[in-house]
């Protein structure tokens, strides 16, 4: 077992011991996608015409409570500064790392994105876009969130600077996002939004450990 | 390799404009132990992680065997191990599964014997956050020996030690001494440490 | 201009005694030509035909948008620069820039709105231009922010730095999402901005304006990037015999 399955599979052991963690995120998903149809209203054309955005809203949200966990923990525990000490290139650590916190946190989200769905009155083959959304979106998001949380690592109160940071990042994905699942709704052609989607995981995946492992280097400093 | 050694070149440290310590140098060959000694807040610790390349030097330059440690060519980490004054250790999981899972070590290394000498075998399966600070330092000070890294450097290893377990982890540094190792610690103890081969003092 | 000279003015007291001196020559400039432009746009260019004389609001606002976005990316070259050459100078110069692109941004949304007004009949729309003007003002926000938190100041240096590279790239994505979002929402009204039906007499003063707020801008980062060198290398002596001079 080389050493970033081993980096993988320790990560992901760790967090089901934290599950608490994973599941604030989790409960703000399904919170703030319940929320809106209880106060904006339920009709079947209104929630079609909602469901992207409050898909990708919740998606954000739901990273967005949970970034600190990412790092904060290994930070406090003195893990991370061993990896960073390791002869192994940092970010590709990293990026097992990321792929490690991507699967604990979002895959659960692609999992209760379908039940959503179907709460929305959404049926048939769309669940399915909406699942693929989430999981293409996410796995975006998780860089973005991993970028921010280490660039702030020393910084003792992040949450306005996390939010600032995140927001700007992360709007292509959110627009592209809901368009997907909106289209996919209206059987327009989906082939925009996802081919958006899936570049956009191609780079975040790729430059995004590498900007996190320096980001990561500075803030042990 | 006989004639590994790690210089320490005219080093200053400036944290935006307070001086931690400035013009420190040293060799350290094979076979010694460097004591840096000081008290608390007197930069010890700031010393020890500018030699592990974890903090930028603001002055001088830290070699591994002529080569800059941040230098593309350098194997400096093949040969680093380090105890901060965190463990290290991921307190959820096991002992035994910190081992298993453990990053610096192959499985070949991983020597129980060493576990026995600190008395840690009958906590193998108990998770970190469930030892005392004692039996968890103790736990990574075993890492640290079973990773048979050639340069070990503790940040203060005897702090919640029990003296049987002080007298073990000399035994262990006296061994890896004598097999050419190379060793340094910090510590804010005014007593003497065996096997001292060179002394910094902190101010 | 060979690769050595670049290198002597990189160093922070050569910097510092060229900017001071080099200070001049872009604000009197700028001074001058924005004046000009300003005569030029408020008293000289003729009325539009469809909006009378709010539409000249633009010559305020279309410099403003073009050199805030600039300003961002010269704040992520300068970063560049500072990461790979390790700079102080370099390091300066961005953080300068900062509080002035954002400024500038804020101003471009001000008077985006001053001039929506008249136009579509409402202050803030949903368009292209000013949605990205907006995510723009985030963008340097947050580098201003994360500079504050970080009590260290070459790790704020680094990471600051980091965020504004991230942030140059993420830029032309976040433009182009923001300007196909907007034309499936607004496939009605074209903005001004983008319609080429401006006139040569409408249009030299805004040219004039935009080179104006250019040199303007670069003698202020002159005299603010010098400052905070100065602040930076005290313990240096070419500071403090400069310190000693100045009392």
């Amino acid at each position: 077992m080389n050493i970033y399955q081993q980096l993988f599979l320790r990560d992901l052991r760790v967090s089901m011991k934290r599950w608490s963690d994973l599941l604030t995120g989790i409960i703000m998903f399904i919170l703030v996608a319940f929320i809106f149809p209880l106060i904006a209203g339920s009709d079947k054309d209104f929630m079609h015409r909602i469901i992207g955005p409050v898909i990708l809203l919740s998606s954000l949200l739901a990273s967005l409570i949970s970034m600190q966990n990412i790092f904060k923990p290994d930070l406090n525990n003195g893990s991370l500064e061993q990896l960073v000490l390791s002869t192994h290139s940092l970010s590709g650590l990293i990026f097992f790392k990321i792929l490690s916190y991507w699967v604990s946190s979002s895959l659960p989200l692609v999992v209760v994105s379908s039940l959503i769905a179907s709460a929305y009155f959404v049926t048939g083959i769309d669940i399915v876009m909406v699942m693929l959304t989430v999981l293409l979106a996410t796995t975006t998001l998780v860089n973005i969130n991993s970028l921010a949380a280490a660039l702030t690592l020393g910084v003792r109160y992040p949450g306005a600077l996390m939010t600032l940071i995140l927001f700007p990042l992360s709007l292509p994905i959110l627009i592209f996002g809901s368009k997907a699942i909106e289209y996919s709704i209206l059987g327009m052609d989906i082939s925009g939004p996802f081919y958006f989607l899936t570049g956009m995981m191609l780079l975040s995946f790729s430059l995004g450990p590498i900007a996190t492992a320096f980001a990561i280097r500075i803030s042990i400093d | 390799m006989q004639s590994d050694v790690l210089q320490l070149q005219s080093a200053s440290l400036y944290r935006d404009d307070q001086l931690i310590f400035s013009d420190i140098s040293f060799d350290l060959k094979g076979g010694n132990h460097l004591i840096i000694k000081g008290n608390n807040g007197s930069g010890k610790t700031s010393l020890i992680r500018t030699l592990c390349g974890l903090t930028q030097l603001t002055e001088g330059s830290v070699l591994w065997n002529h080569n800059p440690i941040d230098g593309i060519s350098s194997d400096y980490y093949k040969h680093l191990a380090y105890l901060a004054h965190t463990n290290g250790l991921i307190p959820e999981l096991t002992l035994l599964e910190n081992l298993t899972y453990s990053l610096q070590m192959t499985d070949l290394d991983k020597d129980h014997s060493v576990l026995e000498g600190f008395q840690l075998k009958q906590s193998l399966n108990s998770p970190i956050a469930t030892l005392s600070n004692g039996q968890s330092r103790k736990t990574a000070l075993s890492f640290i020996i079973m990773s048979r890294k050639k340069l070990w450097v503790f940040d203060e290893p005897y702090a919640n030690l029990d003296s049987q377990s002080i007298d073990y982890l000399n035994q262990q540094i006296a061994a890896h001494l004598s097999d050419n190792g190379m060793v340094i610690t910090s510590t804010n103890r005014e007593e003497v440490i065996p096997t001292t081969n060179l002394e910094i003092t902190m101010s | 201009m060979n690769l050595k000279q670049i290198y002597k003015y990189g160093s922070p007291p050569n910097y510092f005694k060229l900017s001071l001196k080099a200070e001049n020559w872009f604000l009197i400039p700028g001074f001058v030509l924005i004046i000009i432009g300003c005569l030029g746009g408020l008293f000289i260019a003729p009325p539009d035909y469809q909006m009378g004389d709010a539409y000249r609001i633009i010559y305020f606002h279309v410099p403003s948008a073009y050199l805030s976005m600039s300003a961002y990316a010269y704040m992520a070259g300068a970063a560049l620069v500072g990461i790979v050459w390790r700079s102080n100078v370099a390091f300066s110069v961005a953080k300068s820039i900062a509080p002035f692109g954002a400024s500038l941004t804020f101003l471009a949304l001000v008077t985006g709105m001053l001039w929506g007004k008249p136009m579509w009949g409402t202050a803030w729309v949903w368009d292209a231009r000013l949605t990205s003007q907006f995510v723009l003002l985030l963008l340097f926000l947050g580098y201003i922010l994360l500079h504050l938190s970080i009590r260290e100041q070459r790790k704020a240096d680094l990471a600051t730095s980091v965020l504004a590279l991230v942030g140059v790239i993420n830029l032309p994505i976040i433009h182009y999402s923001v300007v196909w979002w907007s034309t499936l929402h607004q496939a009605s009204t074209i903005s001004k901005l983008s319609s080429p039906s401006i006139t040569g007499d409408m249009l030299w003063p805004l040219l004039v304006m935009i080179f104006g707020y250019g040199f303007f801008f670069w003698g202020v980062i002159c005299r603010v990037a010098a400052s905070e060198i100065l602040k930076r290398e005290k313990r240096s002596k070419w500071a403090k015999e400069y310190i000693k001079r100045l009392k």
